[in-house]
Parts: structure tokens; C-alpha cells; sequence
């Protein structure tokens, strides 16, 4: 009986441990560890939160099999610079005006973030943000993909997503015609 | 496989992508219906355009009306459209009339009213991106004998009881509201384009008060405000229409507190009340009324601008007049001798 109740405790105690660890780590697909601030990670992305607290967490690194250890750091990066940011006073104040739009410009720490990634590392962010339920990472991303393309013409922003024309010329026209009240300037 | 054709290839990063579009850039997104037909899809589906909306709640500034001086009818665009965005007014022949008033994607035109003229309106409603043109029948002013002046506006049907967010009414039902004055009093018709018909009119008593049509109403809960013309009169006032009982009230315009009044106009304030912008000496002084019964208005003054101040170029105040109002963007124009320029109300 006591031997029982000893491992019992030491059971708990590991437990208790586990729990009070600061960090989770994280396994890309290609088997690389990154560890990030659990706190930042409950946070900020609803799939992490979920495996928290639902105990899915694995102590040698929680496989995720679906992002790239580029990304995977590029998302802890992103985690661990979010955690030690402060609310800038433009996001306080533009979040009691009136009218406010749910979405909040991106901060200046955050532009930067993204504004250095490579065309490549930017689209593989998306879809890790997408896949993780980051929605504040995937609001930023999103917002700079769009920002680049602005002013581009149909041509150009098949090049920059990779997407082949399906249109007819005929097709083409016609919905050109259609939207012609937006397009002055074209 | 390229990441970026991974998330192209999902119609859900699609999404997220082309919600940012900047909504005052219209040719933003319709370059991305342009892109392929599965793009078109995604930006001209139901579910995209109820987010898009929702994300970006304030209508986008595409540009704005103006009206010439009485009696120098050629000035300006045909239309009067002075456009901020890539956007451009579709069937834009206003056939001579001109922009009385617009809002929740409504443009109300009509003939400019003068003083002592025949009381013909040729009232119309236009939706300015459809280019559709709803000629409306001319409401019965000929009864009420000389006028002196008149003003009219357009808002989507629901505006009665608040019903609606105006993110998406243009095409639904509409009301048209003219007010009028004779020398006794001031009285209001509302064509409903439910009934197809003026309703009967409202009246209240109270004598010379004259609008002034360069002074668009506003629409402050589910009452529309005009206000009277002379404004450097302290006997101006408002007129106001509520839409819920159908009567009208005259209220007063707040108290003056220098000597020197210059130019006075009505805005919407932060929660939907009503408020008002009047420029003295060379401050910007914002008054909001208080809910409460109208016969005892209480105004207080909620903020004064310095325009010197937020003046960038440090040039020698001459005169401002302010010259308009937007809706939902709370941004005011004011008009100075060397042009236009814009107040945001939410930053100062």
C-alpha cells in the first residue's frame, strides 16, 4: 500500500512538472524541434490552445506533420517576438473607436516580420498560420500578399500565385465590360 | 509543390487574401475576378461579399457630388462627380439635373430649386454603380401656394426603425423626403418606393424659416435634420423629420459663444445622435445634443479644434467655411480661400 501511494506521488509530481513548464516543443515535418512560450502559443493559435489543454502535447517535440521546419521557426518566431511585444497605443486607441473594423492594421514589428521572408517562405507562412488557427498571423500575412498586389495587373497576379489564365478572350472582355465602373484608371 | 499555387489552390487562403483588399481600390478586386474563373467565383459569391462587408464596416470614400452656384449651371462635371477612388459613376447623364443629396448608395436628383420659381422637382433616384434611374412622380407642392425654399433627401426604407446596418440596402426599398416652407410654416412629404406614392404630409408651425439646399440633411437615429438657412441669424434652427411618427420639429442650433459665427453644419455624432460643427474665429467647435424631449434642447459642446493648429502650411487664416460632412467616415470638409481639405473628427 505504501509503495503504492509513493509512486503515486512521484506520478503527480511529474505531472504537476510537466504542467509547469514554460515551453512546448514543436516537431516539423522534417523532424527538426523548435521550442516555444506555451503561454504565446495557448495564445495565439486555437489548434496549439486545443492540444494544451486537452494534454496532446509531447514532451520530446509534438509532431506536426503538415509545415516545414522553415515555417515552423518563422511561426515560433513569430510567437516568441509577439510574446515580448507591447501594444502599440494605435492599437489601443483603435480599438474603442467607433465603427472599428474587426481587423487591426498590422504593427510595425510585425510589417517588418514579414516584409523580410522570401516570396516562397510568405505563402508557406500562410498555410502554416492557416493549419495551426493563428488567425492574427494569417491577418498579417494575408494583408501583405494583398498589398502585393496592389496596382498589378490580371497578368501579373498570375504570376506572382502561379495560376494559369481560363478565361476566353471573349470572357475576358465581357466581364471587363461589366466591371467597367471600377476600372478608370485601367 | 509552389507554395505559392498551394494556397491559391485553396479557395479558403483565396479568401483570407482578397478580404484584404482595400475597399476605396474597387479595381482591386475586380482585377482578381479577372485572374481566373475560380477567383471570379470566390469574389462574386454570397459568402465573400457578406465578410468582405462585414470586415470592412465603414462604406469606402469613392468620391463626392458637388453643386454649382445658383445660376451658373455649366460649372463643373455634368454630374458633379469629383472622384478619390479608381471609381466612376455608371450612366452619369443626370439630364441637366443635379445631386440634391445621397446616401446608402442612393444618389437623389432633381432640379436646383429657386426662390419663387414653379415648384418642379423632377425628382429621380439613381444607384451610381447599377447606372439604374428611377424617375419619381413630382410631389404635390403646387397645393401649399408660394414657396420658399425646399431640400430633400434619399435613405434606405429600414432607417425607420433602425433595422438595417446599410451595408448592403442599395438595392432594397427607399424613402425620399422633401421638406418645404412657405411663410407659415415648414411641412414634409415621404415617397415610400414600397407604395409607389407621396404619403400625406406632415406640418408644423412656425414661421420664415427658409432651408438652405446646399445643406444636406442628416440622418441622426431615425430622424433626418436640416438645417435653416441663415446661419449667421441667431434665429437659425433645424428642422427635424422624425421618421417614426411621421411629424416634425423645430429645434434650435447651439448657443452661441463668440461673437463671430461663421459657418454652421449639422453631423452625426459617434453613437448616431445628432451634432453639430460650427466654425468661430479660427476654432472648430463640436456641439452634441442631448437625447431628450425636443422642445428643451440641450447642447453641449463635446470638443473644440484649433484650426490654426492642425494648419500644416502656417499660412494666414483668411476664412473657413465648411463645406461637407461624410457619413459613417466622420470626416468634415472645410473650405478655405485657397481650397478644400478634410478634418478626420476621429483623430483632430
Amino acid at each position: 500500500m505504501e509503495v503504492d501511494k509513493g509512486k503515486g506521488e512521484a506520478e503527480e509530481t511529474r505531472k504537476v512538472a510537466e504542467a509547469d513548464r514554460d515551453t512546448v516543443t514543436l516537431k516539423s515535418s522534417d523532424g527538426k524541434l523548435f521550442e516555444v512560450s506555451k503561454e504565446a502559443a495557448a495564445r495565439l493559435s486555437t489548434v496549439l490552445a486545443g492540444m494544451i489543454a486537452g494534454g496532446s502535447i509531447d514532451d520530446n517535440g509534438t509532431d506536426l506533420k503538415q509545415i516545414g521546419s522553415e515555417a515552423l521557426e518563422n511561426v515560433v518566431d513569430y510567437c516568441n517576438k509577439h510574446a515580448n511585444s507591447i501594444p502599440s497605443a494605435a492599437l489601443i486607441s483603435s480599438s474603442i473607436s467607433f465603427n472599428t473594423a474587426p481587423f487591426k492594421e498590422p504593427e510595425e514589428w510585425e510589417r517588418k516580420f514579414v516584409d523580410r521572408l522570401s516570396h516562397d517562405a510568405l505563402f508557406d507562412l500562410v498555410e502554416a498560420a492557416n493549419f495551426l488557427g493563428m488567425e492574427r498571423l494569417l491577418d498579417v500575412t494575408c494583408h501583405k500578399i494583398s498589398e502585393m498586389m496592389k496596382g498589378k495587373s490580371p497578368d501579373q497576379i498570375r504570376e506572382v500565385f502561379n495560376i494559369k489564365n481560363d478565361y476566353t478572350k471573349e470572357e475576358l472582355e465581357e466581364i471587363r465590360q461589366e466591371l467597367a465602373w471600377a476600372f478608370y484608371d485601367d | 509543390m509552389d507554395p505559392a499555387a498551394a494556397v491559391s489552390g485553396m479557395d479558403e487562403l483565396v479568401e483570407e487574401v482578397l478580404l484584404r483588399s482595400p475597399p476605396d481600390d474597387p479595381a482591386h478586386l475586380a482585377r482578381a475576378a479577372l485572374v481566373c474563373r475560380r477567383w471570379c467565383r470566390i469574389v462574386t459569391g454570397p459568402g465573400f461579399r457578406r465578410r468582405f462587408r462585414e470586415r470592412h464596416r465603414s462604406p469606402p470614400m469613392l468620391g463626392g457630388f458637388h453643386r454649382p452656384f445658383l445660376n451658373v449651371p455649366d460649372s463643373g462635371a455634368p454630374c458633379g462627380f469629383a472622384p478619390t477612388a479608381s471609381f466612376r459613376p455608371r450612366n452619369a447623364d443626370l439630364g441637366g439635373r443635379y445631386a440634391l443629396d445621397s446616401r446608402h448608395g442612393r444618389v437623389l436628383v432633381g432640379v436646383l430649386p429657386s426662390v419663387g420659381g414653379a415648384p418642379e422637382a423632377r425628382l429621380a433616384v439613381w444607384d451610381p454603380v447599377t447606372g439604374e434611374q428611377l424617375e419619381l412622380p413630382e410631389p404635390p407642392l403646387e397645393r401649399e401656394g408660394p414657396l420658399l425654399s425646399w431640400n430633400a433627401a434619399v435613405l434606405c426604407a429600414s432607417s425607420k426603425d433602425g433595422a438595417c446596418d446599410h451595408l448592403d440596402c442599395s438595392r432594397g426599398q427607399f424613402l425620399v423626403v422633401v421638406v418645404v416652407t412657405t411663410i407659415l410654416s415648414p411641412f414634409a412629404y415621404v415617397y415610400s418606393s414600397e407604395d409607389g406614392e407621396w404619403s400625406q404630409r406632415a406640418c408644423a408651425l412656425e414661421f420664415f424659416v427658409c432651408f438652405d439646399h446646399s445643406e444636406p440633411s442628416v440622418l441622426a437615429g431615425n430622424a433626418l435634420c436640416f438645417i435653416s438657412a441663415n446661419q449667421i441669424d441667431s434665429g437659425s434652427r433645424i428642422i427635424k423629420y422624425d421618421l417614426g411618427t411621421s411629424r416634425i420639429y423645430v429645434i434650435g442650433l447651439p448657443p452661441r459663444t463668440s461673437q463671430c459665427r461663421r459657418s454652421a453644419m449639422l453631423t452625426a455624432t459617434e453613437n448616431g445622435g445628432l451634432g453639430s460643427a460650427i466654425v468661430e474665429n479660427s476654432r472648430l467647435c463640436l456641439w452634441s445634443k442631448a437625447v431628450g424631449p425636443d422642445e428643451h434642447t440641450v447642447w453641449t459642446q463635446s470638443r473644440v479644434i484649433e484650426l490654426q493648429k492642425i494648419n500644416s502650411d502656417n499660412s494666414v487664416l483668411i476664412s473657413y467655411y465648411l463645406a461637407g460632412f461624410t457619413h459613417g467616415l466622420n470626416v468634415l470638409f472645410a473650405m478655405r480661400l485657397d481650397g478644400l481639405f478634410s478634418i478626420d473628427l476621429k483623430s483632430g
